[in-house]
Order: C-alpha cells, then sequence, then structure tokens
C-alpha cells in the first residue's frame, strides 16, 4: 500500500466516522485542533487502523500521534511490522470510560 | 466423615437425582460450602463416557463460568482443558451472499473476564472422578424410580423425610432418606410434574442440534485472499468465539469443543421455519443450504456424529425451591433459551441457592422467608429472560438492530443479572434482597419496552442487506457498556453494589430512550410516524428528553459534547444514520402516530 493509498483510507475513516467533510482533511492536519476531535475519537480511529494493518496497536506510539500525516507514518510502520512478522502487543488493560475521557460527562440527560 | 454412613445407613443429608452437570457440580458445592453435609448422587448412566456427549449447553458467559471457575475453584482445570472463549459472535447481512461481506459483530479482543467452551462428555466424566474424590458418593447405573416428599410443614419434617426409591445396574430395588431432595435429572423434570409446577412459555422455537469430529470455524466460510477479515482478527482468536450466524426467524450456532469437535445448531422461530423443515439430519442440510449455503458447503463431505431435535424447548416453573426441602436444579427446573448461552448462568444461580439453603439447614435456621424470596428471584429473572430471547425473529434480519439489541441486552445482563451474582447478592438480609428484586422489576419494565421498540423497529425496517460496517466491536473499549463488564469482578461489598444498581438502572432508562432515538432515525421521515403507531411511543414511558433530541440536531462537535455518554457510545459503535430531517422532526411525527392510534382506540 503506497503512502497516497493510505492516505485516502484515514480520510475515509475521519470523514465516515466524524461526519467532516473530506476537503477539510490534508496531511498537515492536526487531529484535536484542526479535526476537531478528542481522546475518545482516537481509541476509535486506532480500533478501525486496526481491521487495516491487522495488529494490535503499541498504545504508546498511539498517543504520541497529532496530525493525519503521523497516522500516515504509523500506518505504513504497522504494515511493515506485520510483513516481518513482528510480535504484537499484548493486549492492554483497557480503560475504563472515566479513564478515557474524564471531561466527557454530556450534558443533555440533564437537560441543561 | 459423615459421608461415609450414606451406604451403610441408606440416608443422606441430600440425594442429588441425576449426575450430570447441574448434578455433580451441586454435589460439589456441597463438598466445598457445605462439608458437614452428606451427598449422595444417583445417576442413570455409567463410565466411560464419551467425549462430546449427547448434551447441549457447552457454552458458557460471564455468570456460568465464574460460577464454574471460582465458585467451584475449576478455573486451572477450565484453562487447562477446555477452550478460553472469545465472547458471542454475529454474522448477519446477506445470508446467501458472500461470508465475508455479512457485517460481523463481536468483541475485538479477548474479554477481560473469561468464559469458556466446554465439551459436555470430558467435563462431566472429570467431576464424576472429582466429586467421589471429595468424599460424594455416587451410584452409577441407578435409575430413579419414586421420590415420596414429606409434604409436611418446614418447622416439622423430620431430618431424613423425604425418601428415593431407585434400581441399581443390576435391576435390584433401593430406597434412600433423605433430609433434602434435589431434582437434577434434566427434562425428566421428576419434581415438577409430580407437583405439577410446570408452566408453559410463550415461545414457539425449536432447535435443532449435532456435532461434527472437526474443527468448523467461520474463517473456513471465507477465502485467505479476503485479507482485510482475516487481518481484524487481530489475536488470532476469533474461531473461539460462540459464533452466530443470523437471518430472518432463525440463528445457528458455532462452538469449538477442546476435543476436536464443533457443536452445531439451528435454532428457529415456528412461525418463521416450522419445525419440520430441520428436525432430521438431511432436513437439517436443506435448511442450512436453503438458508446458510457457505456453511452448508463447508459441511457437505462432513458426517454428523450426533443428532438432536427438541421442538419448543422453552419452559418456566414458579417453584424450584422449597422450604419442605426439596429443588429442582439445571434444566430439571426450567429452561429459556440457547441464545446467550445462559442455561449455565441458571444452573450456577439455582445451585448456589441451593447450597445457602442447606448451609442454613443443617445449622437450624432455614428460613421459609428466604426461601420463597430466592425462588422468586430465579422466576423473575428466568422470565425476563425468556422476554429478552423470544420475539426476535425480524431482528435477526437487521444486522444494526441487533448490535442496538445486544448494546441493551448486555447493559442488563452484566448490570444487574451478573452483577447479582459476581457480588453475591443473595448474601443480602431479606430486606435488602427485596430492594434487589425491586430494582429487578425495573429492569423488567424497561426490557418490554426496550424489546418492542427493537421489534417494532425490525418489523418496519426496510430489507438492507449490507450492515452499513462490516465490523462492529461489542462490547467496545471504553465505554459505558464495557464499564459494565469490568465493574463485574471490582470488590464491592453487597451493600456497595445495591447502591450502584440503583444507578445503573437510570442509565438503563436513558439506553431505552436512546434505543428510541436510533429507530427513529433509521426509520427516518416516511417511517417515524408508522413507528410512533406501532410501537404505541405515548405509552411506553421513555420517551427522548427535549433537551435530548435538541441536542442530537447540534453539529457534530457541540452534539458530542451535549450528548450523554451512552448516547455517544452507542453511535460510536452502532454508527449514526444520516437524516435530512432533524431528530426533533422525526420524534414529533413518531409521537403524532401514537396519539393518532390512541385516539382511535378510545374511539372504537
Amino acid at each position: 500500500m503506497t503512502r497516497e493509498e493510505i492516505l485516502q483510507e484515514i480520510v475515509e475513516i475521519l470523514s465516515d466516522s466524524f461526519e467532516l467533510d473530506p476537503k477539510q482533511i490534508h496531511p498537515e492536519s492536526t487531529l484535536y485542533e484542526d479535526l476537531d476531535l478528542d481522546s475518545i475519537d482516537a481509541v476509535d480511529i486506532f480500533v478501525q487502523l486496526r481491521d487495516l494493518t491487522g495488529r494490535r496497536p503499541n498504545p504508546d506510539v498511539a498517543k504520541e500521534i497529532r496530525t493525519v500525516d503521523e497516522l500516515v507514518t504509523f500506518v505504513e510502520d504497522e504494515l511493515a511490522a506485520a510483513e516481518r512478522g513482528d510480535p504484537e502487543p499484548e493486549p492492554a488493560a483497557p480503560p475504563t470510560r472515566t479513564e478515557a475521557a474524564p471531561d466527557d460527562t454530556g450534558s443533555a440527560a440533564s437537560g441543561t | 466423615m459423615r459421608s461415609d454412613r450414606v451406604g451403610a445407613r441408606r440416608q443422606a443429608d441430600v440425594v442429588i437425582c441425576g449426575g450430570g452437570l447441574a448434578g455433580l457440580t451441586l454435589a460439589r458445592q456441597l463438598r466445598l460450602e457445605v462439608p458437614a453435609a452428606a451427598v449422595l448422587v444417583l445417576e442413570r448412566t455409567t463410565r466411560p463416557l464419551p467425549d462430546a456427549c449427547h448434551k447441549v449447553g457447552e457454552s458458557t458467559i460471564e455468570l456460568g463460568a465464574h460460577y464454574l471457575a471460582h465458585t467451584l475453584g475449576l478455573e486451572a482445570y477450565l484453562r487447562r482443558e477446555h477452550i478460553l472463549k472469545n465472547g458471542l459472535r454475529f454474522f448477519g447481512g446477506d445470508t446467501a451472499g458472500t461470508f465475508g461481506e455479512r457485517p460481523e459483530i463481536g468483541p475485538s479482543e479477548p474479554p477481560v473476564i473469561p468464559a469458556f467452551q466446554l465439551d459436555r462428555g470430558k467435563l462431566e466424566r472429570d467431576l464424576r472422578a472429582m466429586v467421589e474424590a471429595e468424599g460424594v458418593t455416587l451410584v452409577e447405573g441407578a435409575m430413579v424410580e419414586a421420590v415420596a416428599l414429606d409434604e409436611g410443614s418446614s418447622g416439622s419434617a423430620a431430618p431424613g423425610a423425604h425418601t428415593v426409591t431407585y434400581r441399581d445396574a443390576a435391576g435390584a430395588s433401593h430406597t434412600v432418606a433423605a433430609r433434602w431432595v434435589v431434582d437434577a435429572m434434566g427434562r425428566r423434570r421428576l419434581l415438577q410434574k409430580q407437583l405439577g409446577l410446570r408452566r408453559p412459555a410463550s415461545n414457539p422455537q425449536s432447535a435443532a442440534w449435532f456435532r461434527v469430529a472437526e474443527r468448523v470455524v467461520p474463517a473456513d466460510l471465507v477465502a485467505p485472499s479476503v485479507r482485510a477479515w482475516h487481518a481484524r482478527d487481530v489475536g488470532g482468536s476469533r474461531w473461539r468465539s460462540t459464533s452466530h450466524l443470523i437471518g430472518r426467524g432463525y440463528w445457528v450456532w458455532m462452538i469449538p469443543l477442546s476435543t476436536g469437535f464443533t457443536s452445531l445448531g439451528v435454532v428457529a422461530d415456528a412461525a418463521a421455519h416450522p419445525f419440520a423443515s430441520f428436525n432430521t439430519p438431511e432436513r437439517a442440510r436443506a435448511f442450512l443450504r436453503a438458508h446458510e449455503p457457505a456453511l452448508a458447503a463447508r459441511l457437505e463431505d462432513v458426517a454428523f456424529a450426533d443428532f438432536r431435535a427438541m421442538p419448543d424447548y422453552s419452559y418456566l416453573s414458579e417453584r424450584v425451591l422449597s422450604a419442605q426441602r426439596w429443588a429442582s436444579v439445571g434444566e430439571a427446573g426450567f429452561f429459556v433459551d440457547p441464545l446467550y448461552s445462559l442455561g449455565g448462568d441458571f444452573l450456577g444461580l439455582g445451585n448456589t441457592f441451593v447450597a445457602a439453603l442447606v448451609a442454613d439447614d443443617l445449622s437450624g435456621h432455614l428460613d421459609p422467608a428466604k426461601v420463597d424470596e430466592l425462588n422468586a428471584f430465579l422466576y423473575e429473572t428466568s422470565r425476563d429472560a425468556l422476554r429478552t430471547t423470544s420475539g426476535n425473529s425480524a431482528i435477526f434480519a437487521h444486522a444494526r438492530i441487533f448490535a442496538a439489541k445486544l448494546w441493551w441486552d448486555f447493559f442488563h445482563y452484566w448490570s444487574f443479572f451478573a452483577a447479582y451474582f459476581f457480588q453475591q447478592l443473595w448474601k443480602l438480609d431479606l430486606r435488602e434482597h427485596h430492594a434487589v428484586r425491586a430494582i429487578g422489576h425495573r429492569y423488567d419494565a424497561l426490557n418490554v419496552v426496550a424489546q418492542r421498540v427493537l421489534e417494532t423497529w425490525a418489523e418496519l425496517s426496510p430489507e438492507r442487506l449490507d450492515g452499513r460496517r462490516a465490523f462492529m466491536p461489542l462490547p467496545m473499549f471504553p465505554s459505558v457498556l464495557a464499564d459494565q463488564h469490568l465493574a463485574l469482578t471490582e470488590p464491592r461489598t453487597p451493600e456497595q453494589t445495591l447502591a450502584k444498581m440503583a444507578g445503573d438502572v437510570q442509565t438503563a432508562e436513558a439506553l431505552v430512550r436512546e434505543l428510541v432515538v436510533l429507530a427513529l432515525r433509521d426509520l427516518g421521515p416516511a417511517l417515524a410516524r408508522r413507528f410512533g403507531e406501532v410501537a404505541r411511543l405515548d405509552t411506553l414511558g421513555f420517551v427522548p428528553s427535549d433537551p435530548r433530541v435538541v441536542a442530537d440536531d447540534l453539529p457534530r462537535r457541540a452534539r458530542v459534547e451535549a450528548l450523554p455518554p451512552i448516547a455517544r457510545d452507542m453511535e460510536r459503535a452502532l454508527g449514526r444514520t444520516s437524516s435530512s430531517v432533524a431528530t426533533s422532526a422525526l420524534l414529533a411525527a413518531a409521537l403524532d402516530g401514537a396519539r393518532a392510534a390512541s385516539s382511535a382506540d378510545s374511539a372504537a
């Protein structure tokens, strides 16, 4: 898969999942500022990228990623690791909902 | 040792009629928890038992697995000798199309709280040796012919007032006196029939199942060249799941067994698929060719090692525990449905109640009110589970609606029923246990609404063969739903769990409102009014609030910030249907339809 093909896949995942206009998504777009995503969205992006890479992402690597271009590089590296048959990281203990998004409390439930 | 006298005096504190899974696990539990009790097990069959013997119920879920692994201390044995299960997995969508394109719903990682696939032949053979080594008297080749219950009041019944008569392998008749008699003889339901306690269950579903002597897994049905489908199975543990192939009016299970066999079964709703269309091996193959061609082709040259058909398999009972010192456990009491593998759960819960009551009795504190309380809990939860597992004919035809149902059913299961067992709530005093049941009644009422919303949504939904998403992870981590799974093993006192449940039932109410929102957006303006009319939205009592629907119509970022976490998590898992019409307008149309139906009713 070329970088261009990977970029197309990522743009499709982002636009489908987060109601973003594909034309707004560029390699230099930052996930949290330009695309206005949050920590829960980031978790979900990596869940979907597993389908592309066939590998469990390393959480330490994943949390450093800030831009679409870095996501492309991440997928490229993962595909190369899959090709080499590198061992996968063990499944990490999953975080609870509050640990993952401490601010995601919602307000419609309380009617405010 | 008290058990020594069983042979000599022909009496026992507990006589367990039936040494299958229910009877043997109860015997082991009594040795562990009530070591003073002399236990006699009477079992019709004799060793050696073959692998993959002719019994259904190989798949366990959290509660039943916790019972076997922790209550009975079998975790190391199960991990070594059976298969660590990777949750429940479902393949919906176009049943006649390419298998690899069918939407898949299931866990993406092995579960945090384990469950197991049991080879029943092997397990029961091993349990027989274990209970004998632990001091239980096990008589094989014993055919139970009669149970004479002392019907005296619980206070006056003398120990050993009941008698059990059985015929041994040589044909000689024996009578044993028993303080407690437990029927664990499965569907023969000796005590239930004798006491006239059987209740019909309105669940017109039937099943046929068979085993094959090789491993048959979903990956067999997808060409290796479909890389993305295989790549999705990151840990290589998809095959460990109980896989369900679902279609309108039926589902098919595939369960791997540690002895190399695979258990397969067809379950169908009588209204959609008559029992006669799958009740023999040839007909079952023809059924699969018609409805599940990929699996049928895989099985074409594979012999069935056995075959069993069971029409109208569900039955309930209003009493399986009695202060007169008898009990019916496992399938001798009631049987709900194979969907979700709840059989092992009810077996574990029932046995645990029996062990607690026998312990009370032998220490002189058997409280008839507590017997009735625990019995009522079993009846109410089995009735509620039956509601969950019946009436899903149309839902099976829509993968995304089925995934929404799983959200509700799993939340309900983990936050209430499973939590009850993991956190040992039967140990609460009677007043507090009443409070647990009261929460259970709120869940019952919510379940009626949730299932009606889901059924109506599915019945009105146009046939759509695409599932929208190839893979819907369930549970998705992290999420409000996954938190309920993780909370099962959190150390808490029963009192703390009771307090937690009171909060969770409110989240459950919010979840039901979310089902309404999902259904409305999915059905869209053309069907929203009809949905309100058919589901009688005005009478449900769980109409989404104004702030909730207003939030739904905000731009994405603002909406995510305004939505309650459960709404966002369901949307993350199930996707969001785009709609040109605002959710508030869809809800207004639905309420309009509901009101029109109500006034038409009152005019008539």
